[in-house]
């Protein structure tokens, strides 16, 4: 049973000689395919994120929920948090320690009251582990419209907060891409939301409805207003310019929102219900 | 093998490159838009539910002015149309964050979307206070805004009104109507003097006693003085007053023979409009302050009276009987280009919206009813109806609302009511009838 004596095992081997040029030339093509590859997907993706406007179910805010590519699941930690000196009590729906800290940069999270938790969103600050706690529900929802009627009351509930900076994909694919959306001020939106729906309502038309964009400066005043895909009617469209343009002045900018102005992507949604 | 590897990577270093080239420039991702937003047609905009406790006392011991400042600003937020008040009890303990974080937590469980946190020193006869507005629609009660305000004891309702001012807008965009006066004529028959008090009817003061009859009131537009009719020379002369200028004497406007009456500030302050009869007839005439000049603007055998400046600044409407009744007309600040403006009725008490439409009137058929019309003449429309006598209106600086006399109540009192009709309050609820209200603009 004795092995051949020609048997070699190690030698053998060893006199293979790599072929070292193939396998760089192999491996540049590769680099080079996948660079290829990368950079032309998030070139034709990050040319200037066309305003996609997400529709929720009337008369429900809708601030920038995402419907982009799903950002890679990520771990979901137990909730640390700080020796609990007096927590306040807690409610179904409010189960985060709020603190009267408001100065401070807090990592934005998902908002009460409204079904729709689409991504939760983070700050690109750094979260600290006690800020950690992702709802459950997270990424579960899909972002379409809640499935269960909303209550009338849920229209004064915040809308979704918007997507941080850090959430969802920057180069998303998904047909709903939001380029920078770090305005976490949900009642200045309702606020916004509220004086336009005002002066559009008498106005209001049925048919396809145009998405303006418009500026506020730090002081509330409009500052720029566009029409940002048309409705195809020009006199829709000078409706909608008006009812902006009548609400304004708005509420001075949040004192911690550091840019000069804020600028919004409007979407009008006609509600033939009634809302 | 060498120039294969060479060229491999050239080949990617020119990929690479070209990619680079066709990335879009950086202008087209400055423009992004940093948050979408839908609005909806279908529904109004319903009031935001606001919760204020009672104000934390930092320094001093007046429980009672904390408990005072809450609810005024309470009641200023109820009446600017945009708040419905959560209902509060204490205040929170100061420097103690856990329960600041306790007491908004139980407030959004109660339906409140903001909070307002009044923290107040009292230093002899210094007041300072601080207002912290907290969002409560999010688990953070993020900090919306907060200013601080200071005043005297004497002045302590006024400190509250700015706060309440202050919250308004910050959500609304535009100031409230809080810290305001309205002027009024307070008395029974056979002596009206004029009083000054708080908007919401608080404070009210007497500014003239002369026991003689005074007559309607009316602001400048500075918020300094105000000019009025009175006969305590016995006469109807038009006079001006200084309500918070005690020792300066009352100004002779216009001692003209006859009825000196209607006193209309042009938006500036540089003008009043006014009547007199001195030719005869009532005609309207203009009256420049700084120079004593008066131009006539009206010249008809009928009455024309009761000048209402528009808020450009360009027109004045009036009251003209020249078409049998009363109606209201419009005509350039010269007195060119009149035309008429109501039709069918008769016609009184015009008073053009400080934000420029619409032009209020008094309807009398069979009752006085307050009516709205806009500058073009189109959509008239009722504001009052089925509740007695409704007249005498007069704007607040907002726009937004009016405040007017009524005897709903079996003797005239003065009312609030939002420009839409549909919130109506009472001011006055004093023994003596008032009327001729006059809401002064934005105090100084």
């Amino acid at each position: 049973m004795a092995l051949p004596a020609s048997f070699h095992i190690g030698p053998a081997l060893g006199r293979l000689r790599l072929p070292l040029a193939p396998a760089v030339v192999s491996a540049i093509a590769h680099v080079a395919f996948f660079a290829v590859v990368i950079l032309g997907a998030s070139v034709w993706t990050d040319t200037r994120t066309k305003p996609v406007f997400v529709v929720l179910t009337p008369s429900v805010a809708a601030v920038g929920s995402p419907r982009g590519e799903p950002a890679p699941p990520r771990v979901e930690e137990a909730p640390l948090r700080p020796p609990p000196t007096e927590l306040p009590r807690r409610e179904a729906a409010r189960d985060l320690p709020a603190r009267d800290l408001p100065s401070r940069e807090l990592p934005q999270r998902d908002s009460v009251g409204l079904p729709d938790r689409s991504l939760p969103t983070r700050s690109p600050a750094p979260p600290r582990p006690a800020d950690k706690e992702l709802p459950a529900t997270a990424r579960t929802t899909p972002t379409t419209a809640p499935q269960t009627p909303i209550r009338r009351e849920a229209a004064a509930a915040p809308p979704p907060p918007p997507l941080g900076a850090a959430s969802g994909t920057s180069t998303g694919s998904g047909p709903l891409t939001l380029s920078v959306s770090d305005f976490p001020y949900a009642w200045y939106i309702r606020q916004i939301q509220g004086k336009i729906q005002e002066r559009w309502l008498g106005r209001a038309i049925p048919g396809q409805q145009p998405a303006v964009v418009f500026e506020i400066r730090r002081d509330g005043r409009l500052n720029v207003l566009t029409i940002d895909r048309s409705s195809g009617n020009a006199y829709y469209d000078q409706v909608a310019l008006r009812a902006i343009n009548d609400a304004s002045p708005f509420p001075p900018l949040p004192a911690d929102f550091k840019k000069d102005v804020l600028r919004i992507g409007l979407q009008f949604v006609f509600d033939p219900t009634g809302g | 093998m060498r120039r294969l590897t060479a060229a491999a990577l050239l080949l990617t270093l020119a990929a690479v490159t070209s990619l680079a080239l066709w990335a879009p420039p950086p202008a087209a991702r400055a423009q992004a838009v940093d948050v979408y937003i839908n609005v909806t047609g279908g529904e109004k905009s319903k009031k935001l539910n606001i919760a204020v406790p009672d104000f934390t006392l930092l320094t001093g011991t007046d429980t009672a002015l904390a408990k005072l400042l809450a609810s005024v600003v309470g009641n200023d937020l109820t009446l600017s149309g945009f708040f419905s008040v959560v209902a509060a009890t204490g205040s929170i303990p100061a420097n103690n964050p856990a329960a600041l974080a306790q007491t908004w937590s139980a407030f959004a469980t109660a339906g409140a979307h903001a909070g307002v946190h009044g923290l107040l020193s009292i230093r002899g006869d210094r007041l300072e206070a601080e207002m912290r507005l907290y969002d409560l629609t999010t688990p953070e009660h993020r900090l919306i805004a907060s200013r601080k305000f200071e005043s005297t004891a004497p002045q302590s309702r006024r400190l509250a009104h700015k706060i309440a001012d202050e919250i308004v807008l910050q959500f609304t965009g535009e100031q409230g109507v809080a810290d305001t006066k309205l002027a009024y004529v307070v008395g029974p028959p056979g002596s009206k003097e004029i009083v000054v008090a708080d908007y919401d009817g608080a404070a009210a003061a007497n500014v003239t006693r002369n026991a003689s009859i005074n007559l309607s009131p009316v602001w400048s537009p500075d918020a300094r003085s105000i000019a009025f009719t009175s006969f305590m020379n016995g006469y109807p002369d038009l006079f001006r007053l200084f309500p918070f200028e005690r020792q300066r004497p009352v100004q002779t406007l216009a001692s003209f023979v006859g009825i000196n009456s209607s006193p209309g500030w042009s938006p500036d302050g540089r003008y009043l409009a006014l009547t007199l009869s001195k030719d005869g007839n009532p005609e309207v005439y203009v009256l420049t302050l700084a120079t004593g000049v008066l131009q006539r603007l009206t010249r008809h055998a009928g009455i024309d009276t009761e000048p209402t400046w528009s808020p450009s600044g360009q027109q004045i409407a009036f009251v003209s009987d020249r078409a049998g009744q009363p109606r209201i007309f419009i005509m350039d600040k010269d007195g060119s280009n009149v035309r008429q403006l109501t039709s069918s009725g008769f016609h009184t008490q015009p008073r053009w919206s400080p934000k420029g439409d619409p032009i209020i009137y008094t309807q009398r058929s069979g009752t006085h009813d307050l009516w709205a019309i806009s500058p073009g003449g189109s959509s008239p429309h009722q504001l009052t109806s089925g509740q007695g006598d409704n007249q005498g209106a007069t704007w607040a600086p907002d726009g937004r609302h009016l405040a007017f006399q009524s005897n709903r109540t079996g003797r005239w009192q003065l009312f609030f009511m939002s420009v839409d009709g549909l919130t109506t309050t009472q001011v006055t609820q004093g023994t003596n009838e008032a009327t001729s209200p006059s809401w002064s603009p934005r105090l100084p």
